[in-house]
């Protein structure tokens, strides 16, 4: 195995989103001790995407990328005692297609239609795995907790 | 007990927490849970534009009261300030005066200063145009171009520009900047620093939160957010494309 390029593409860009969310926290004011939780959280989801995207379809990835950091954004809201969405919205931003929307413009200007149609569905189906994530976590973690409280209502 | 000071109070939490970017279950959560801790039953409902919500007083009078929520932002810090306040109220229930002192000190809670945010745009902007693919030149442009923007998004937010335009106005700037950065010779790759300092402007928060409405049941406020994203990502795509077809027709790059 080629150590420099592991490095090279697996972990610079996942230093790069750590620091890009971190970027984030600032502008939408997440103050001291949070920033670097919420900056982790980046740079997990950019590195289980990269490393899901070796193996398997984009789709896929994404949606592996957002149940892996729907799952530390649960944990830290815990640990840290923060609303889930603080960390989710901002840890999600490097898996939001961004590249989708500019590339489906682009090919949509210049006619390729089928390049245009194609890149618009990809970044339609980015944005459904990553709800779909969300969401199963989100549900799960719904589940769990109302179970605990049923238990602990019926020992009282 | 002061039912209506009880309403107002609830109100201006719940008012709070919508204007900074909070879930819409969250706002209704936490009013509802307000009048609870006081022995009160109430209803909310909100949409990410308006707040109503309507108590029932043990003698058996209706209050009621809607709060419309014009400008939304996103500050993380002030939403966790007032879910904390939130919180410790429905623990402790304090006097009404003393939430109300509390809650006159959350809008000044500190926020990072303008330099600071430029700083956050620009490393947005760089980093983002290296994961895509750039290189390190592309994100040495996409630095200053990202503090750029941000100067002139301040400038129209001062000036209280429209939402959707100064979007897609912000990106063409973005465009023609990079499309001048790389002719001049300081950048390889123009769609790489593109697309690194749009990412500032990509609707992620109000992608996020919609799914989460919708999963919360909200489904008012989840469609009307995925209108909203829909509408963001095509102005911020028009705007660039106007910069890119400018190039192509008028420079003929």
């Amino acid at each position: 195995m080629d150590w420099m390029a592991v490095i090279k593409d697996g972990l610079l860009p996942c230093l790069y989103s750590f620091i890009g969310c971190i970027g984030y926290s600032i502008i939408f004011n997440i103050q001291g001790k949070r920033l670097i939780p919420v900056g982790l959280g980046g740079g997990i989801s950019w590195g289980v995407y990269l490393l899901c995207s070796v193996f398997l379809p984009s789709a896929a990835s994404y949606f592996l990328a957002a149940v892996a950091l729907s799952l530390y954004c649960e944990i830290m809201a815990r640990v840290t005692k923060t609303p889930v969405t603080v960390f989710l919205l901002i840890a999600l931003f490097p898996l939001v297609p961004g590249g989708g929307i500019y590339y489906t413009m682009e090919y949509g200007i210049n006619g390729e239609t089928e390049m245009f149609l194609e890149s618009l569905l990809s970044t339609l189906g980015v944005a459904g795995s990553l709800a779909l994530g969300i969401l199963l976590v989100s549900s799960a973690m719904r589940l769990g907790m109302k179970a605990r409280e049923l238990r602990v209502k019926k020992k009282a | 007990m002061d039912y209506h000071e009880l309403l107002n109070l609830s109100a201006d939490i719940g008012r709070l927490l919508l204007q900074n970017g909070a879930e819409i279950y969250r706002v209704e959560e936490s009013m509802e849970r307000i009048f609870a801790a006081y022995g009160v039953s109430g209803q909310v409902y909100c949409v990410p534009t308006t707040i109503i919500a309507t108590i029932l007083t043990p003698s058996g009078e209706n209050i009621s009261k809607s709060v419309r929520v014009r400008s939304r932002g996103t500050d993380f810090d002030k939403v966790m300030a007032v879910n904390d306040l939130c919180r410790r109220v429905c623990r402790e229930t304090p006097a009404f005066s003393m939430i109300r002192e509390e809650l006159s000190q959350i809008p000044k809670r500190p926020v990072y200063s303008l330099p600071l945010t430029c700083l956050g745009w620009a490393l947005v902007g760089s980093t983002f145009s290296m994961i895509f693919g750039g290189n390190f030149l592309d994100a040495a442009c996409a630095f200053p171009i990202a503090v750029v923007v941000c100067l002139f998004q301040y400038l129209l937010n001062k000036l209280e520009a429209n939402q959707f335009f100064s979007l897609m106005v912000e990106s063409c700037l973005i465009g023609t900047l990079a499309i001048v950065s790389v002719k001049t010779g300081l950048a390889n790759n123009s769609d790489k620093v593109i697309i690194g300092v749009l990412m500032n402007l990509v609707p992620g928060i109000a992608l996020t939160n919609c799914i989460r409405d919708i999963l919360a049941g909200d489904l008012m406020s989840g469609v009307s957010k995925i209108a909203e994203v829909f509408l963001i990502a095509v102005f911020i795509a028009l705007g660039a494309a106007m910069a890119v077809y400018g190039a192509k027709w008028i420079l003929g790059i």
